[in-house]
């Protein structure tokens, strides 16, 4: 088990050191220039210059990277060029509000996903059933800054059941957490609800009926648990997605969280800033998937480390 | 009863005759549980139990091991003994099926190891010899005295089995009252695989046959089944002599091969008995001759096989012989007067020309009754050899000599003797007609039927002593192929005697009588005899030891029975032959006439009352006609046999024998012949399927088809495959043998038959008709947008406020900030989206389907690297590092698509590789690394076509993906550069204004929404359409 977990964290240092090096080729090997893009279109020459060698960007591009990898060895991301304050400072500042808009859009995805999952296995070929199908195919084929907008503009702006943007209260946490949980809840309800159907054929399920369960109990002590697994799996591979949906949903709400803060750094070619950025992601999916795993093999003990 | 159920799981028909340790020795184990059921067609059967290893006394107290499958109900059964070397408990353990049928009508069905082998005690010194005939009858009494006997005994048998039959029933066993021999032999030397025509048979005696038993006799028995004196009966076994050697140590007729050929007096056989042979078989001239000869109650059928059992060997059509077999024994044994003695004794199966290919899986032709043989209506004819060509009006005097020289490697396209397999018929003749002396009759303006022993008189002088001839007689199409239809060997030193063979005298003339092996055969108007002649028949026959050049002399000596203009001396073919059949385009007029008066008047009839449905007529041999008297069925008549074997499935669906395909590669081999072409498409298109379980469905359906098609049948020439009808009579067997759940299918091409599911189903397809309206609409932007999408309506296009316009008769769908009329921009903006969404799909799915193939096709190295990198990629915070990207390269079109397809690949190329790793093991790769097809040919024309569906689902469900991430991209005004609009762009451009102009973003938003949808669902109809479990369906 402890030899897994070191190895697979061994696994998230190597892909780390490996999206730093992909991320740093990029912003050097393009024909951008972040002290051109830092100065103005219209800087002269001399301050560009100047700009450049205050950034140490006149060194030699291996030298800044070993500069920059030995300062991430200690810890130390670099000085965001956009803010002149360190990133760290920057991304620790941001990351409780990501935080508390992802745990949000997970309990929401839960709480929409997994009733409308087991109720639609359970009334297979039902209205409901039908509605949920529907519903789920329309959301997930909306881009989550329409879907956001159109939210905003329901219950924010006609209704005005909810703030229009911001961050503070919980109320502002429903309409982002909404815009995404909901789309993915009708998507993890569609496909609990093929595994459900699926785990009906087991023995084990028929086993429960003939011992004369109530069809409710069987669903959600008997197959529930094993239609999960794969919905679980499928959330560890989703998490990169659920971090690009963030981005934008934090972007239109207005939400102060790490997403919003990275593509303002891309779009101002804010080198440090996006390099921690996308190190910080990375490790986040790299924890997540370990972490999926890990409660996976907990809940299956089928599943042997390997 | 729960028990019997739970044994019929553990010993099902499935695991028929296959060996569980755990049960090995137990003394009766269920086959098919229960008592006995009811079948489909009405027959009660009875379910079937196994006793292993019941020991059979001999009289010296040897006991020999049988195994017996016995009705499991109690009673007493007529026995039925099948009596082979071959080790029934392993190395032939397969061949139950017959026991199994026999005993589930009623029969106790026994297989017998002979002594020696198998599990049996004692030591085989030779095939056939008198003690294993005196073992036969010792077991037919000891069988007949069981209490779950009747008495009544029956042998039958396959080649070994069929011969001992014989032998044993010379013994005359009082019990025994049936024999039903299949692929036997009359006469031990000749006509068995040691001697052909006084030729040591090299492939078979020496080689497989030989060679194979000198290995089985020495096994052991099984320990699991006789117990502790497994060790004790293998020294008896290892005392066994290699038959072969006894064989080679005999090249000549004599006392060895004399014992046991029924040829030497037939008349000890008093039994009655059911001869099986096949025209294709080893054995071939000892059904005629024996039944010729025979003066006990017989039957006969001949039909077109190999070496291989009728219900499952090639060529077909096959039948199910074993219910032949059933109602002989029913009228023998039970003593059920089935009337299957009244029938006309002789069936065979006529065949006719097909393209000559070592694999053909089907032989054309009819079957027919005969009532006696000879034939009294069959004629001799005489050809008389010319140069090159053979002559009705031979030659009537001297006309030189044609020369041979002796090429060892003659004869690997005249077929495998006796084989039992694919790729052992003989192929096209003419590239070893190329080696050999060949003469061609001329072209037939009617049908030529011969039946019998074709007879080649050579008169040929040679400067070897020793020198073999072989005659083959071949069937030439008008294509120039040509087909053996059957050869004769003949050692020219056995000319005179087998017994006592002489050496030739270099330069002496002597008449060579070869006998052709038996055949029945019908040759086409437009076709040609031809008859050529080697010195070898490689591999089957030993070659000859030296060079020889032979001289043929053509011309010759007056033939008695010909007109004085016909050859006075010399070389001629003659073959029995029947009165030539002129043949009429309508076979409804051919048909009423074969049939006979008899049957005119009520043949359509009959036929309509087929189609209807009613089926008594496939069970009755006689039939009551119009008037109320019975009919016998008339000799000599044929009919459309493919109408009847359509009909089968209704007739029989239990009994059911799976015909044989033609491979794909024959199938798409198209004659130059354009009716040939044109009778082949036809033969294509009724090539009845064997992939549909026999339901209720399907036989509607063949039914409903057969309906409709009857008028193209009809036309349908008598050149069919099947089972065939005599005259009016519905069929020729007693059953028809039906092909499991018949159906007809046009050929259908894997795109056809995607297509076919695809729009059937109703809400994919509607999504793919908005996709492509969709797409139209984007490719005709500049022609159907109303306006300029860039164009700024300052002064109209805005409200006083400068507001945007909400939708009006002007603007269909409003204006945007600047005053641009929405609804151009929105078909503009379609075009850029769709264009982006759909190419860097493309692009993923070539990057995934080169990365994820070769990381799953080279494995090793390779493959640890390119996944790697697809987990890194998966692990990046995509959506950044695409802005990122964006950002470095400047916002573009194409720098968009480019973006979009390095971040989509790794997941497809995840998938393609998982596919590609399970392909790979695939037997078709195998196969083509067999024969060195290099890596890279496999890869690109074996294993990328088998993924190209799921390419097409992924890419189906890959472009929703590449939109989002455009409009996400333009969204964030870092895709497609304004003002150039994109859906995304759209969207970004009305949220400012969602509260006073929602339709700003909602039009674009819904477009965007409609596309994926469309995408997603048609991905869905994709997907269920390219299910390879649903081809056909």
């Amino acid at each position: 088990m402890l030899a897994y977990v070191l190895r697979r964290l061994l696994w998230i240092a190597i892909t780390l050191w490996g999206v730093s090096l992909l991320t740093f080729g990029l912003i050097f090997a393009g024909p951008a220039d972040p002290a051109q893009a830092l100065s103005g279109e219209k800087a002269s020459a001399a301050s560009i210059a100047l700009m450049r060698s205050r950034l140490g960007l006149d060194r030699p591009v291996y030298r800044q990277y070993l500069t920059y990898m030995g300062d991430l060895v200690r810890g130390d991301l670099g000085e965001s060029y956009y803010f002149n304050r360190p990133v760290r400072e920057a991304l620790l500042e941001r990351f409780p509000a990501t935080a508390l808009l992802a745990v949000a859009i997970f309990v929401f995805a839960v709480a929409i996903g997994v009733p409308l999952g087991v109720v639609t296995a359970l009334r297979n070929g039902g209205v409901l059933d039908r509605l949920l199908t529907i519903g789920g195919l329309l959301t997930i084929s909306m881009p989550s800054f329409f879907f956001g907008i159109l939210l905003l503009y329901c219950f924010a702006f006609r209704l005005k059941w909810f703030p229009v943007g911001g961050y503070g209260s919980l109320d502002h946490v429903v309409l982002p957490a909404l815009t995404v949980a909901l789309p993915w809840g009708a998507w993890y309800g569609i496909v609990l609800r093929s595994n459900m159907l699926d785990v009906l054929s087991h023995d084990y399920a028929r086993t429960a009926a003939a011992k004369g369960l109530r069809q409710s109990t069987i669903a959600w002590r008997h197959l529930l648990p094993n239609a999960l697994l794969s919905v679980i799996t499928m959330l560890g591979m989703d998490f990169a997605v659920l971090l690009s949906g963030l981005a934008l949903v934090e972007y239109i709400f207005s939400w102060p969280g790490i997403g919003w803060q990275a593509l303002q750094a891309a779009q101002r070619f804010d080198v440090p800033m996006i390099m921690g950025s996308v190190i910080l992601g990375a490790l986040l999916i790299g924890s997540a998937n370990l972490i999926v795993d890990l409660i996976y093999t907990r809940l299956d003990p089928r599943v042997r480390l390997g | 009863m729960l028990k019997n159920l739970l044994c019929a799981d553990k010993h099902g028909c499935r695991a028929f005759g296959t060996f569980s340790r755990q049960d090995a020795r137990s003394q009766g184990e269920h086959v098919t549980g229960g008592q006995a059921t009811q079948r489909l067609t009405g027959e009660t059967l009875h379910h079937v139990r196994r006793d292993r290893n019941v020991r059979i006394p001999m009289p010296d107290g040897v006991t020999l091991a049988a195994d017996v499958f016995r009705p499991d109900t109690p009673g007493r059964y007529p026995v039925v003994l099948e009596y082979l070397p071959y080790r029934k408990n392993d190395t032939t353990r397969q061949g139950y099926y017959g026991h199994r049928y026999f005993a589930e009508r009623g029969y106790v069905a026994v297989r017998l190891d002979v002594r020696g082998t198998g599990d049996s005690e004692g030591t085989a010194l030779d095939e056939y010899c008198p003690q294993e005939q005196l073992d036969g009858v010792a077991a037919i009494a000891w069988l007949a005295e069981q209490p779950w006997s009747t008495g009544a005994v029956g042998m039958f048998g396959t080649s070994y089995g069929g011969f001992n039959s014989l032998q044993v029933a010379m013994h005359r066993p009082p019990a025994l009252k049936a024999i039903c021999p299949m692929y036997f032999t009359d006469n031990r030397y000749t006509d068995d695989c040691h001697y052909k025509g006084g030729a040591l048979q090299m492939l078979y005696d020496v080689g497989t046959y030989g060679l194979s038993m000198v290995g089985r006799n020495l096994l052991p028995p099984r320990p699991d089944l006789v117990g502790e004196r497994w060790a004790a009966i293998w020294e008896e076994h290892l005392r066994n002599e290699p038959w072969l050697l006894r064989w080679l140590a005999h090249p000549t007729l004599d006392e060895q091969w004399r014992q046991g050929s029924l040829c030497e007096n037939y008349r000890a056989i008093t039994c009655a008995t059911f001869l099986l042979g096949g025209w294709r078989d080893g054995y071939t001239n000892c059904n005629l001759r024996t039944f010729e000869h025979l003066n006990c109650p017989k039957k006969l059928l001949i039909g077109p096989w190999l070496h291989a059992r009728p219900h499952e060997g090639l060529p077909g059509p096959r039948i199910n012989h074993h219910r032949e077999m059933a109602r002989f024994y029913d009228y023998w044994l039970k003593g059920i007067d089935n009337g299957v003695m009244d029938e006309p004794p002789i069936a065979l199966y006529v065949q006719q020309y097909d393209p000559p290919q070592s694999d053909r899986p089907l032989t054309s032709g009819f079957w027919r009754y005969e009532t006696e043989w000879p034939l009294a209506r069959g004629r001799e004819e005489s050809l008389g050899l010319d140069h090159g060509v053979l002559r009705a009006d031979g030659p009537d005097q001297d006309a030189g000599v044609d020369t041979l020289s002796y090429h060892p490697a003659v004869g690997t396209t005249f077929g495998i003797f006796s084989a039992g397999g694919p790729y052992v018929l003989p192929a096209d003749q003419r590239i070893e007609e190329a080696f050999s002396a060949v003469y061609t009759g001329p072209v037939l303006a009617e049908p030529l039927e011969i039946l019998g022993r074709p007879r080649v008189v050579l008169w040929v002088d040679s400067d070897a002593k020793v020198v073999t001839f072989v005659a083959r007689l071949c069937d030439v199409a008008p294509d120039g192929s040509s087909a053996l239809i059957t050869k004769g060997v003949l050692n020219a030193t056995h000319r005179a005697s087998d017994s006592e063979p002489s050496p030739l005298v270099p330069g002496e003339v002597y008449e060579l009588t070869i006998d052709l092996d038996a055949t029945s055969w019908q040759f086409e108007p437009g076709h040609r005899l031809r008859l050529s002649v080697s010195n070898a028949d490689f591999p089957n026959t030993w070659p000859s030891p030296e060079p020889a050049t032979s001289r043929v002399h053509l011309g010759g000596a007056t033939d008695g029975r010909r007109s004085s203009a016909c050859v006075t001396s010399g070389t001629r073919v003659r073959a029995v032959s029947l009165p030539a059949r002129r043949r009429t385009p309508s076979t409804a007029a051919n048909l009423a006439r074969d049939a006979g008066p008899n049957a005119r008047p009520h043949r359509t009839d009959h036929r309509e009352r087929w189609h209807r449905g009613d089926r008594r007529r496939l069970h009755s041999r006689c039939d009551v006609d119009g008037h109320g008297r019975r009919r016998r069925a008339q000799p000599g008549a044929r009919l459309d046999a493919r109408t009847a074997e359509r009909a089968l499935p209704l007739a029989r669906p239990d009994d059911r024998v799976a015909q044989p395909r033609p491979d794909h590669q024959h199938a798409r081999r198209i004659p130059r012949d354009p009716a040939r072409r044109a009778r082949r498409r036809r033969h294509a298109a009724f090539q009845p399927t064997m992939d549909g379980e026999f339901s209720p469905k399907s036989v509607v359906t063949s039914r409903a088809r057969a309906g409709r098609q009857r008028t193209g049948l009809d036309a349908m020439s008598t050149r069919s495959t099947g089972i065939g009808r005599v005259g009016d009579e519905p069929l020729l067997l007693q059953t028809p043998l039906a092909v499991e759940g018949v159906r007809e299918r046009a050929s259908v091409s894997w795109w056809g038959d995607v297509w076919q599911r695809f729009r059937r189903q109703k809400v994919p397809l509607a999504a793919a008709i908005v996709l492509v309206c969709l797409a139209l609409l984007a490719i005709s932007a500049p022609v159907v947008a109303p306006h300029d999408p860039a164009k700024q309506f300052r002064r109209d296009g805005l409200s006083a406020l400068g507001e945007p316009l909400p939708p009006n008769a002007r603007f269909r769908l409003g204006t945007d900030h600047l005053g641009r009329d929405l609804l151009s921009r929105l078909l503009w903006g379609g075009r850029i989206s769709l264009t982006i969404g759909v190419s860097a799909s493309a692009i993923v799915m070539a990057i995934a389907l080169a990365l994820g193939g070769l990381a799953g096709f080279a494995g090793a190295k390779t493959d640890f690297l390119i996944m790697r990198f697809v987990d890194l990629m998966l692990s990046i915070p995509q959506f950044f590092v695409m802005l990122l990207l964006v950002v470095v390269l400047q916002p573009g079109v194409w720098v968009v698509v480019f973006v979009i397809s390095v971040f989509g690949w790794p997941y497809p190329a995840r998938v393609f590789r998982s596919q590609i790793l399970s392909l790979k093991e695939a037997e078709f790769v195998l196969a083509a690394r067999s024969i060195g097809v290099p890596a890279h040919r496999i890869f690109v024309r074996h294993l990328i076509p088998h993924l190209l569906p799921l390419v097409t689902i992924y890419l189906a469900l890959s472009v929703p993906g590449a939109i989002f991430a455009e409009a996400s991209l333009s969204f964030l005004g870092l895709g497609v550069p304004p003002p150039d609009p994109s859906w995304g762009s759209m969207i970004e451009d009305g949220r400012a204004y969602y509260r006073s102009a929602p339709w700003l973003m909602l039009f674009p938003g819904l477009a965007i929404t409609l596309t994926v949808v469309s995408f997603n669902l048609a991905a869905t109809g994709l997907r269920e359409a390219m299910d390879p479990t649903r081809r056909g369906r």
